[in-house]
Formats: structure tokens, sequence, C-alpha cells
């Protein structure tokens, strides 16, 4: 097995940088996806609908990975916001620049207070608009948006509820009362909702989107998202091994285990030089393939 | 998912984007939307002509609008066809999991006002069969003995929640409005407590069908019906679970109350910016269950309670204890006892439980009174956690200083949004002072 790491040999081993995977180079997340029949139907009935989609699955499923894909086979602008417990309703339109506007009146430069300078646009309002997206891919800037809302359920509830009317009419009242919306000429967005259902979403917001259920991966399923995220460093003998391991209860019975777990455990062991005739990839597996279960008890 | 016009545009808009005009890949399309087509799939049909009886034969737990039960159909007094439709789709919900069953209550009880049968596999299977009977299981509690079309009556009959009080239950159902009766039909709660077999383990093929001697309907007594409104309990809930924390957007009307002062001459105050205040849930809540004698009657509305949290809260920010006041709180369901906790400062405390306030003829060792809950009740209140009592009685009922030491909200129906916000903001300090 070949140690990336290795505190015996670490003094005298010369330094070898280069076999350290870049994590963000070796990942294929973001220009990998296995599209299923239904995944694909649910894409296209929300961007004929103008309805956001609200993809709900276990962690690990495959909900955030789509909508950069899509965005990527489709070649539309993509924005990204990861809710948090503290995200607050008017994040995703903008957010007030009220330090820069209180530094400008003690030095006597404040501007129009409905200034875009004290305003910075949110994802959503940069997916409308994308004249204010001054970060964007200047050949994309004619073409249609998809938004990435992630791990709604994190947020409060009047979050997903202060979405409502933008999400509902893809237009929303700017911070300098003027009304945001598509310009003519660039399609609505697509606006993808991810939620791992750690709380419930109301019936409103529930009912303005297309829902997704991600279900958790067969085999098949799983074998093929290894092929396609692997490449050319496929061990299919390992793969099905594994796959086994994950499918007949050692693994599958616990409930975080999912493709992301799985295709981790596939790195792990390439990158350590394991194949399926080496017996220790059953303990890389145990390792990255099992994720400790929260305690869903709230009794404390 | 809603049959709205909204939505019923939305498939149309959405077939005509992408060009679907057969009725089958148009019924598929609906069926990612949400939407169900009654006659879409020529596998309804059957049902379809079943239904030419009139809406009500083929729901059979809808209502009728003078507010009966609907007519049922030959097979509704069938045990053994009973007891298939015990393992269809109100109880497979999931007893383990209330978040989704309530979910899941909710599609089912739309997708069965959408009309006729047909709409779910089920239905289009058992249709043929069951000409009167339609898609949607029955459901015990319309049981119809004496109907001319039932010629084997069951020997014994469910308990109807319709008629027959619910045992065990709440007293507030007594005091409190009924439910909406397509609710109370379209959810027969107390079958929610049927423990269904698993058909695939094998055992049918070894012991043979036994439907013939299953029980026809569940021992499991009924559960009450929720003490608040379910279209508004969410809201209520979180008006008394969250707490205000300072936001992130600037309160403008403050901000321009401060400048009009300055330029007023006033004190002048050092260049601060005002931010809103926002409700938020980040703060968690410690969720307290009275299990003293006096909230024997009322456990359902308890753990009915603490489904509803677990439902709204984060997974990290719910905290369920057993309390007695006498006692302490115990975290292993009352094997053992630990003295009565204070949470961090500003987390809510919720507390199930009446206080003391029934009084047994003959009360046990563990029976308390208000008089021995207002010490803890003040210590929260000095350790800055805003306490809220849900009880099945009227505020009015208690001691002033009961009232002026915690927000008391009753597990009513009549409770509104707005009482609770008012339950919960105000200084109980106050709530027994004539204003």
């Amino acid at each position: 097995m070949i140690k990336l790491f290795d505190p015996a040999g670490e003094s005298e081993r010369p330094t070898e940088v280069g076999r350290i995977p870049v994590r963000d180079t070796a990942r294929l997340d973001d220009q990998v996806y296995l599209f299923d029949d239904r995944t694909v139907l649910a894409v296209n009935v929300a961007l004929a609908s103008g309805r956001p989609l609200l993809v709900l699955g276990p962690p690990g499923s495959g909900k955030s990975a789509l909508a950069p894909n899509v965005a990527r086979l489709m070649r539309f602008r993509y924005y990204a916001e990861v809710v948090t417990a503290r995200t607050e309703p008017h994040d995703l339109l903008w957010r007030e620049e009220a330090f820069r506007q209180l530094n400008d009146a003690t030095r006597g430069r404040l501007r129009h207070p409905g200034s875009r300078a004290y305003f910075r646009p949110g994802p959503l309002w940069k997916a409308l608009d994308p004249a204010v997206d001054e970060g964007g891919v200047p050949a994309l800037r004619d073409r249609p948006a998809v938004v990435l809302i992630d791990e709604i359920d994190k947020a409060d509830p009047d979050v997903p509820d202060a979405l409502l009317d933008p999400l509902n009419n893809l237009r929303f009242v700017g911070p300098d009362r003027r009304t945001v919306t598509a310009p003519e000429g660039v399609g609505a967005p697509l606006v993808v909702i991810t939620s791992n259902q750690e709380r419930e979403l109301s019936a409103a917001f529930l009912r303005r989107c297309i829902q997704l259920q991600l279900e958790p991966p067969d085999r098949e399923h799983l074998l093929e998202v290894a092929r396609l995220h692997m490449g050319d460093d496929y061990d299919d003998a390992l793969a099905v091994e594994l796959a086994e391991m994950f499918e007949n209860g050692s693994v599958a019975t616990r409930p975080t285990a999912s493709t992301a777990e799985f295709l981790d455990t596939l790195r792990a062991c390439r990158q350590m030089g394991l194949t399926a005739d080496s017996g220790e990839w059953r303990a890389v597996a145990d390792l990255a393939m099992v994720r400790g279960s929260p305690d869903t008890s709230a009794y404390a | 998912m809603s049959t709205g016009p909204a939505h019923l545009g939305d498939l149309l808009r959405s077939a005509r984007v992408l060009g679907v005009s057969d009725p089958d890949e148009l019924a598929t399309l609906a069926a990612a939307m949400g939407l169900t087509l009654s006659s879409a799939s020529p596998s309804a049909r059957p049902s379809d002509a079943s239904s030419d009886r009139g809406p009500r034969a083929t729901d059979p737990a809808r209502p009728s609008p003078d507010g009966g039960a609907a007519p049922e159909g030959p097979d509704a007094t069938d045990p053994a066809r009973r007891s298939r439709d015990g393992g269809t789709a109100s109880e497979d919900s999931g007893a383990a999991d209330p978040a989704r069953r309530s979910r899941d209550d909710g599609t089912a009880a739309r997708t069965s006002r959408t009309g006729p049968a047909g709409t779910d596999a089920s239905s289009a299977h058992t249709a043929p069969s069951a000409p009167g009977g339609g898609g949607t299981s029955t459901g015990p509690n319309h049981p119809s003995p004496g109907t001319p079309g039932s010629p084997e009556s069951p020997p014994e009959q469910p308990p109807d929640p319709d008629t027959t009080p619910p045992t065990g239950g709440s007293l507030l159902l007594i005091r409190a409005a009924r439910p909406a009766p397509d609710l109370e039909a379209g959810h027969p709660l107390w079958r929610e407590n049927v423990a269904t077999d698993p058909r695939d383990d094998g055992a049918e093929a070894l012991l043979g069908h036994a439907e013939a001697f299953d029980v026809p309907w569940a021992t499991a007594p009924p559960r009450p019906a929720p003490p608040w409104n379910p279209q508004t309990e969410r809201a209520i809930f979180l008006a008394l679970a969250a707490t205000c924390r300072t936001g992130r957007a600037v309160d403008h009307l403050r901000l321009v109350d401060m400048a009009v002062r300055s330029l007023a001459g006033g004190r002048g105050a050092r260049p601060r910016v005002p931010y809103r205040q926002r409700s938020t849930t980040r703060a968690g809540v410690l969720l307290l269950i009275d299990r003293g004698e006096s909230m024997r009657p009322f456990r359902h509305d308890q753990e009915w309670a603490a489904r509803l949290a677990a439902r709204i809260l984060p997974p990290g920010g719910l905290r369920v204890l057993d309390l007695r006041i006498a006692q302490g709180v115990s975290r292993d369901r009352g094997r053992t006892w630990d003295p009565h906790p204070v949470p961090p400062h500003g987390q809510p405390v919720l507390l199930l439980s009446d206080l003391g306030h029934l009084q047994p003829p003959l009360p046990g060792r563990h029976h308390s009174s208000p008089a021995r809950w207002l010490p803890y009740l003040r210590r929260l209140r000095e350790a800055g956690s805003p306490v809220v009592c849900l009880t099945p009685y009227p505020a009015e009922e208690y001691p002033v200083a009961v009232r002026q030491a915690v927000g008391l909200v009753p597990l009513d129906r009549r409770v509104s949004v707005r009482f609770a916000q008012t339950a919960a903001r105000q200084d109980p300090r106050r709530a027994g002072r004539p204003r």
C-alpha cells in the first residue's frame, strides 16, 4: 500500500508533494453527473414551467451537484448560495453595505440612499439581471442562469417563506424601489433548491416547487457513477466489491453512507494503490465509506 | 402537490413548451409535477366507469355535503378487504417518522380529494373487484353494518371517532371545536397505530393466507385530534419557540430617528448602525414534558407537541426532557432523575404541563400543585430564559402568581398566532395585573 503520510519514514523520505492529490482538481463533481430519466424530466419540467426545482434526498446523493452540471451542459450562468442558520431572507436578493454607507456619511461623501454602491446583489438578483454581475463570464452574459440555493432547511422558516414571491414571479423590488426582473432576451433562471429534510418546509413553499426525490443508489447506479468519476483510473473489480459491500448491508444500513462516500473510498483506494486483491481495501472502506450516524433522538 | 389552477397552468405550459401531446406522456409529465390526471391512463378507465355513480361513490372517506359519511360499496364491510387495505397508503406512511407521515397524510388527503378513483395504483388495481368501493381505503371509521349492500356484517365494529369519544385522549376534545369533517374523514388517526406486518417475509407462503383471522380493525385506541388548528399550528409554535436576535438588515426607521435627534441638537451619539430585530430559532428550545399524574390524560397532546417541535426546529436545536417537579428531569424515560436544568441564557423553555392544576381526588406521590412550580419557574426567568407553558387549561384558571411567572398558552383550537405571539413576548410579571 502506498502511504501518503508515514510518520516513521517522514524524515528520510524526499518531498513528494506532487503525489498528494489537489482536492479541487481531483474531484469531478461539477464536471460529471449521472442523469437518470426522472431527473432529466424534472429539470425539463422546472425549465418549462418556470418553477423552482426542489431536490430532496439523503446527504451525498448528488443534490448539490445537479445544478452546476445542468448549468455546464446548457451553458447557463451559475450562482450558488449555501444557506446556514444565519441566512436572512434578503440575503439571496441583496446584502446591504451598511458600514460603507456609514463611512461615506462620516466623511461627507454620502451618495444617493438607493445607490448600487451600498448594495451587493445576491445570487437571485445576478441571475435575473446579468448586468449587475461584475465577475461573470462575458461569453455567457446573454444566457439564462442556474441558481443553487443549497440546504434551505438549515435556515429559519421565514427564509423560504420570504422567497415565495420572488421565486413565484421571478421578480422583486430592489433596494432602490425598482423592480428587478429578467431583461428581454434573457430567459428565466432555473432555481434549484436542495433540502436534507431536516425540518419541514411550509406547504406554501412546497406547492410552488417541482419536487425531485433522489433515491438511495443501487448497485448499477454506483458502478456507473464510479465509471464516470474515475475515468481511466476506474478499477472495475474494486468498484464491484465496494458496491456489493455497500449494497449488502454492512454499510448501506448506516443512514449517512451514500454515493459521495462510495466515491471517496474509490479515490482513497486508488491513491493508496489498493486493488480488490489486497485485503486492506475493506479497512479503508470502513473508514471512508461509513460515516457516524447522528443521534436523531431529541432526548438529551 | 396542489391541484390548484396555478399548477394546472404549469402543466399546460410545460406540455406546450416540451411539445407533449400524447396522453401517456402527458400523464408522465403530470406525475412529475405532482398532479394526478384521472382519465389520462387507460388503466384507470374501469374505475372511471364506476365513478359514474357520482364522485362520492369513489371516495368513501369523503363526507357527504350534509355532514354524513359517504355511501360505501359492498366491500366496505369486508374484513378481508379491510385487512388488505391495512397495508396501503394511510398506514405505510411510516409511524417512525412523524414529519413524513404528516406530509404523506396531507398528500393522501389531497389526492383523495382530486375526484374519481384510479388516481393511484392501488385504486386501479382494486377497482374491478370493487365496483363501488373506489381506490382509496374506506377506513373502518365509517362502518355501515346495516347497509343493504353488505350481506355479511362483521361481528364487531371498530371504534368510530365520529361518535365514540376517544379513550385516553384529551379533555380538550370536549371543550374545543371539532375539526373539519373532511379532516376527520380523511385522517383515520386511530389506524396510524396499527402495526403492519411485513408481507414479504415468507410467512404467508408457509402458513397460508391469514387474512380471515385478522382482527377487522385496529385494537389500538384512537388518537385524539391535534389540540391546535393544523393550519396554524406551525406558525403558533414558531411564535412560541423563536427568539429575537439582531439581524443584518439596517433598521431604517431607527436610523432616521437617530439622524433626526442628532439634527435637532440632541445628545450626540457615536455613529452606529441600528439593525433590525428578527425572530429566529437559532437559540434552540428546551422542551420539558411534565410526567406528573395530572398530565396523564394529556399524554397524547404532549406527544403531538414533541412531534411538532421535531418537525419545525433544526435537529440540533431541540432538547426534550421528561420532568417531574418533585424529582427533576429524566433523560432515560424515568429510570434516573437529575436536578432541574437551567438552559443557556436566552434559550426558550417550552413547558408541557398543567402546573399541577388538575387536582385528582386521590393524589399520588408524584402529584404537584401550582405553588410547587413557582420556584423553578422563577429560576428559569432569572436565568434569562423566556418560559412558555402549554397547558390544557385557560390562563384565567391559574393564580396570579403563576401568570406572573410564566406565559400560559392553552392547548386549544381557538389559540391564534397573534395570541401566541402576545403570550410569548409579553412580560409575564404584568400578566396578572389589571390594565
